[in-house]
């Protein structure tokens, strides 16, 4: 276990009774828990609904929390846990956050290679919302947030070498069904570079 | 979240020439994959990175592959990192925390305040529930069966006696064998034949008569006034009758004779035991 995680540090504040430090870990996580999240119900709503349950969990911990691994590790693998739990539920209405796409969508005017940047963006979290779970999971943690392979193994409660296949798999995956669009990006980067 | 060493969305080099001394491109394996793989996501030690980068120099296909998924990793990076959003996406973000963490707060409130009610209202252990063995109630319902019968019994032996002889059943009412009242004719006082048979218990064709000798002995109810002839006349039917009628036919009309008088029955307890009984069968 890593003493010097900042994040273990304030959790054990709390568990002493600092309260200002679950706020603190909140403000630092809730905003990428919530696009994690929100990657993997395509619910916004419902994202928000979970951080909230995940950070009430962490609350509840305070008085059996043991810093076995890195804060994140633990917090993810909550969140993990939940959202997978709400996906085998029968189907809800996934909600996009229709304002946070149309930010996505607004071009910067006459600026072509921002345009074609953001559509293929938007064509990659089309088709990772189509991937299967695990490999999404196991993709969006390990290449989007950066979480090593170790750490995805724990917060999906698999292995390493499982991760790496999910994360191998789920990229090819990717790669494959966003083929033109890939191509016609490269050769638009490479027109650009010339 | 560890800091892995890697390149935002850039990937391996693509080279600057394809592969011309054989035309193609060599195929890739799953291999290949897995390593760019690994290498996009940092977790390849420096030795095999090293090894894996001088491929990719070497093979245009492999750097190609790797141009591909390094794009695509860039791209990932870039929907996760608020760092290469638009500060209205920044901004939008910052107000959902806030919501949540208020929402959360409230949450908190709440369900402290409902650890602390349940704490000050500790619960004693719980009243045991009352228990009535089924052998009790069956061992009543015996004992009350039985008082039932034997108060049928002394009511059927001593019939209207018992009301103190202010009870008087319509001759109607009470069938045809109830009518032959052997002392009622006449007006002289009957002689007192009740003891005779408290030694040997009558047999049931006897209990009719039995019955209107003992409706003598509790106290003097006036006697039924009949005429001469109509009384002689209905104590002969009655004396055919029993002569004639088997004991199961005998047992019915003693049986209907009870209920009928049941309209009359002054004995509100009997009345309650017998409602008792019932509710016991129903249990």
């Amino acid at each position: 276990m890593e003493q010097k995680d900042p994040d273990v540090e304030l959790m054990l504040a709390f568990c002493a009774g600092e309260e200002a430090a679950f706020d603190q870990l909140f403000r630092r996580w809730a905003g990428p828990l919530l696009r994690y999240l929100e990657r993997m119900l395509g619910d916004g709503a419902l994202a928000e609904e979970l951080v909230q349950e995940a950070f009430l969990r962490v609350h509840g911990a305070r008085d059996r929390y043991e810093p076995r691994a890195r804060f994140s590790t633990w917090l993810y693998r909550i969140a993990t846990n939940l959202a997978l739990n709400e996906l085998k539920r029968p189907r809800r209405k996934h909600v996009h956050q229709e304002e946070e796409k149309s930010l996505l969508r607004a071009p910067g005017p006459g600026i072509d290679e921002e345009v074609a940047s953001k559509r293929m963006g938007e064509k990659v979290e089309r088709e990772l919302n189509n991937l299967p779970e695990r490999q999404r999971i196991a993709l969006w943690l390990s290449a989007a947030e950066g979480h090593s392979y170790a750490e995805v193994a724990a917060i999906l409660e698999t292995t390493e070498t499982s991760v790496k296949a999910l994360v191998h798999r789920g990229r090819s995956a990717l790669v494959a069904r966003m083929g033109d669009c890939v191509e016609s990006l490269t050769s638009f980067s490479r027109q650009g570079t010339a | 979240m560890s800091k892995k060493t890697r390149d935002r969305g850039q990937g391996p080099r693509k080279p600057e020439k394809r592969d011309e001394a054989s035309g193609t491109a060599p195929a890739l394996t799953a291999e290949d994959d897995l390593a760019l793989s690994a290498l996009l996501d940092g977790e390849l030690d420096s030795a095999a990175a090293e090894k894996l980068r001088a491929q990719l120099i070497a093979q245009p296909a492999l750097a190609e592959r790797g141009a591909e998924l390094g794009e695509l990793s860039g791209h990932l990076q870039n929907l996760a990192s608020p760092s290469e959003r638009s500060e209205a996406a920044i901004q939008l973000e910052g107000e959902r925390v806030d919501r949540m963490q208020a929402a959360l707060r409230v949450r908190l409130a709440a369900a402290s305040a409902e650890s602390e009610a349940e704490s000050r209202a500790v619960p004693g252990p719980p009243a045991p529930a009352r228990v009535i063995p089924l052998r009790k109630i069956r061992r009543e319902g015996w004992a009350a069966a039985a008082a039932l019968a034997a108060g049928l019994l002394f009511y059927l032996a001593f019939g209207e006696g018992l009301g103190g002889g202010e009870t008087s059943v319509p001759s109607s009412s009470r069938g045809e064998f109830v009518a032959a009242e052997p002392a009622a004719p006449h007006e002289e006082p009957v002689p007192e034949p009740a003891l005779e048979w408290a030694a040997s218990p009558p047999v049931l064709s006897e209990v009719a008569e039995v019955s209107e000798g003992a409706l003598a002995l509790g106290s003097n109810p006036p006697a039924p006034v009949f005429a001469p002839g109509e009384a002689e006349s209905d104590a002969e039917g009655a004396e055919i009758y029993l002569a004639e009628a088997g004991q199961e036919e005998l047992a019915l009309a003693l049986e209907w004779e009870v209920l009928s008088d049941f309209d009359v029955i002054e004995n509100l307890e009997l009345l309650e035991l017998l409602d008792g009984l019932d509710r016991m069968e129903r249990i």
